[in-house]
This record gives structure tokens, C-alpha cells and sequence, in this order.
């Protein structure tokens, strides 16, 4: 495509896989709590699917589903040995309405995203459009900012001798 | 499952430029150009694609702005069909054309030109025969903040989105970074970019 359209430079995409492990490691440590400063919260967690890829490939090489897919130990097992996360299916609630997705590749992809509509298909097009719409944007929006909390750790002094040290102990188990 | 209904599973992306002020009447007809059209004859390998109502895959016109304009989205299907045969049905026939064709000739081979000749033949005979395989993927256009969702993560489609886009709208689709979080901390963006890879395994492992 970049003959017709110059792509800006993509994220490198360590990035996403990096964000994903962080997502999973700060949902456990924070209590899956995310407080927006505004005196609301939302809540988000690893929902039933994580998959892993060594770092040079994109195939899946290990897949865990299931209610305790993040908690299993081998799901800890596949990040010691060196695997990265490919994917993973996030669930996020703010107030009563409830979202998972999966997020996946270099850009974040979207998949088999779960919106909590309470139209129906069948309703008015203009009003499902923009329910959705809405509820898309919310999902984008605590994703974003989940986005936003892992590059200001990333990037911040402490990565390397706090953040990062200790991502790697609960990786081991040991925390 | 798509943009109206069941779960959604999407690329985003950023039109850019300008759309113009007499966007419904331009972008239907622009719509209506590029609809999809059914081919006036199938060959091999070819994929025919247009543009189609997202309520009817059938419905391929667009002057009826209120069946693909809703408030400010923009939403329609892009179609792909194709038409493939069965390897095994064509070289079944295949066999037997050219076994008849040797005993007309009273040769105990067939040439390979004229093999190829058969084998075109056949295949347009049996393209009449066989239905296309049939694909939509539903877009909506945000035209005030020119977000695009495209409901498919698989490349090749999206590269044909984006040409098909380009050729209708006049405007390039720029793919969606997880680095527009950051856009309005230009630095935070850029110190993210630069960083290595950690990683996770434990130090006397690394």
C-alpha cells in the first residue's frame, strides 16, 4: 500500500505485545482498579483468552482459554520461556456497562468486541449506529487510557529498576 | 455479525482531508461509480468488488441517501465475489474432453496448446455453471471526526478497502497507531517509540 498511501511510521511492535503483558501484570497488581482522577473508576481484567507467540513469529505457538486463562501456570510458564503475549481478551466495566474484546496485533485490532447495546438491530439504524458508536468510543477511551498509564511507566525512571524487576518476579510467581 | 449487530471486530483508521460541502450528492454518486457491478464474464483467479448497501448485499445503488447516511456515519458494505472451481470436478472434465479429443483426431496425444485451449473452454463453461463465493465487509465513516471502522483485520482486505476508498472518496485511509493515544503529548509518543524490548524472563535467564 505504500505506493499509494505513505503509511506513517508504525508503533514498533514490540509496543503492543509489551502493553499486553504490562495489561495483564498491572490488572493483578492494582486490583484491575483504574481510577480516572475525575472521582470515577473503571475496572478491567484478562478475561478468557491469552495467546503467545515467540518473539520473531506472528503464529500463535501457545493458547490458553478459559475463566482462569490468565492465572494458569501456564500461562506464567510461557512468558518465562521467553514467549510473548500475541493476544489477549480484555474486559473492562465502567458504571453497570461491561465490555470484553480482544486486542491484537501491532495497531490494537479489535476483535469480537462484546458492547453492552440495549438496541436491537431491528431498532431504528440511526440510534443503533449511534449506541454503538458511543459504546465503542468508551471502550476506546479506557483502552486509550490504559495505553496512557503504560507508556508513562514505560518510559519513566523506574522501569528498569522497579517496574520491570517486578514484572519479572510476577512472572516467576514470586510476588 | 458487523457494525449494526453482534460483536465487532474492526481496523480503525483516519481519512484525510477535506470533505466537500456537497458531500450527499457527491459521495452518492461516487457510491453509485464504484458499486459493485457483476462481471460480464468470469476468468480464473478474477475477484469482482464494488460498493453495496449494508442492508442488502443486492442493493448496489446509492441515491437514496437515507440508506446509507445516518446522522454524520457514513456506512456501507464493500463486496467481493469470486468464483473458483473445483480442481478435482475440472480436471475430471478435462480428462475426458481430451480423451475425446484424441479419439476424434485418432492421435494418441493432445498437444499442449491445445489442451490449454480445452481447459479455457471448459472453465468458461463451468464459470456459467458455478455461483460466486460471496463476501461483505461493513465500514462506517464518521465524517465529522473522520474516524473509519473497517469490520475486517485481514490485510489483504484491508489493502483493497483502502484502494477502494481512495478511488471513491478521493481520500487516503491512514492507518490507526496505538501512538494517536499519546498524540497530544508529543514527547511521551516519542520516548515510547525509541524504547528497547524488555524482557520478562528472569534476570539470570536474560
Amino acid at each position: 500500500m505504500s505506493d499509494v498511501f505513505p503509511d506513517p511510521t508504525p508503533a514498533p511492535p514490540h509496543l503492543a505485545t509489551e502493553f499486553f503483558a504490562w495489561l495483564w501484570y498491572a490488572s493483578e497488581r492494582d486490583g484491575g482498579t483504574f481510577d480516572l482522577g475525575d472521582g470515577s473508576v473503571f475496572t478491567y481484567w484478562v478475561d478468557d483468552r491469552l495467546s503467545f507467540r515467540l518473539p520473531d513469529e506472528d503464529k500463535a505457538r501457545a493458547v490458553l482459554t478459559g475463566e482462569s486463562a490468565a492465572a494458569s501456570l501456564e500461562a506464567r510458564a510461557a512468558l518465562l520461556g521467553g514467549k510473548v503475549v500475541r493476544d489477549l481478551r480484555l474486559a473492562c466495566k465502567r458504571e453497570d456497562r461491561e465490555y470484553s474484546v480482544t486486542l491484537r496485533g501491532v495497531n490494537l485490532d479489535l476483535q469480537g468486541a462484546k458492547l453492552p447495546t440495549e438496541l436491537k438491530a431491528a431498532d431504528q439504524v440511526d440510534e443503533v449506529l449511534y449506541e454503538r458508536t458511543f459504546l465503542l468510543d468508551e471502550l476506546w477511551f479506557m483502552v486509550g487510557t490504559l495505553y496512557r498509564r503504560f507508556a508513562t511507566e514505560r518510559v519513566g525512571p523506574e522501569w528498569a529498576s522497579e517496574h520491570l524487576p517486578a514484572m519479572r518476579r510476577w512472572a516467576a510467581g514470586a510476588d | 455479525m458487523g457494525i449494526l449487530t453482534g460483536a465487532l471486530s474492526v481496523r480503525r483508521y483516519r481519512a484525510v482531508g477535506q470533505v466537500p460541502e456537497d458531500f450527499r450528492t457527491a459521495y452518492a454518486d461516487a457510491l453509485t461509480d464504484n458499486a459493485f457491478r457483476e462481471p460480464r464474464e468470469w476468468t480464473p483467479g478474477l475477484e469482482a468488488s464494488g460498493w453495496c448497501q449494508i442492508h442488502n448485499l443486492l442493493d448496489t445503488e446509492f441515491e437514496d441517501i437515507n440508506r446509507w447516511l445516518y446522522n454524520q456515519y457514513l456506512v456501507a458494505s464493500l463486496r467481493m465475489d469470486k468464483k473458483s472451481l473445483p480442481g478435482n470436478l475440472l480436471k475430471a472434465h478435462l480428462d475426458k474432453r481430451i480423451k475425446a479429443w484424441c479419439e476424434e483426431q485418432g492421435r494418441p496425444k493432445c498437444p499442449a496448446r491445445v489442451k490449454a485451449e480445452i481447459k479455457e473452454q471448459l472453465q468458461v463453461e463451468l464459470f456459467e455453471k458455478t455461483l460466486p463465493r460471496v463476501t461483505t465487509w461493513e465500514f462506517c465513516w464518521d465524517l465529522q471526526s473522520g474516524h473509519v471502522l473497517f469490520h475486517n483485520s485481514a490485510e489483504k482486505a484491508n489493502d483493497l478497502f483502502r484502494k477502494r476508498f481512495r478511488q471513491t472518496f478521493g481520500l487516503a485511509l491512514l492507518p490507526w497507531s496505538p501512538l494517536d493515544f499519546l498524540a497530544d503529548d508529543p514527547e511521551l509518543s516519542h520516548a515510547l517509540e525509541i524504547t528497547g524490548l524488555s524482557d520478562l524472563r528472569a534476570e539470570d535467564a536474560v
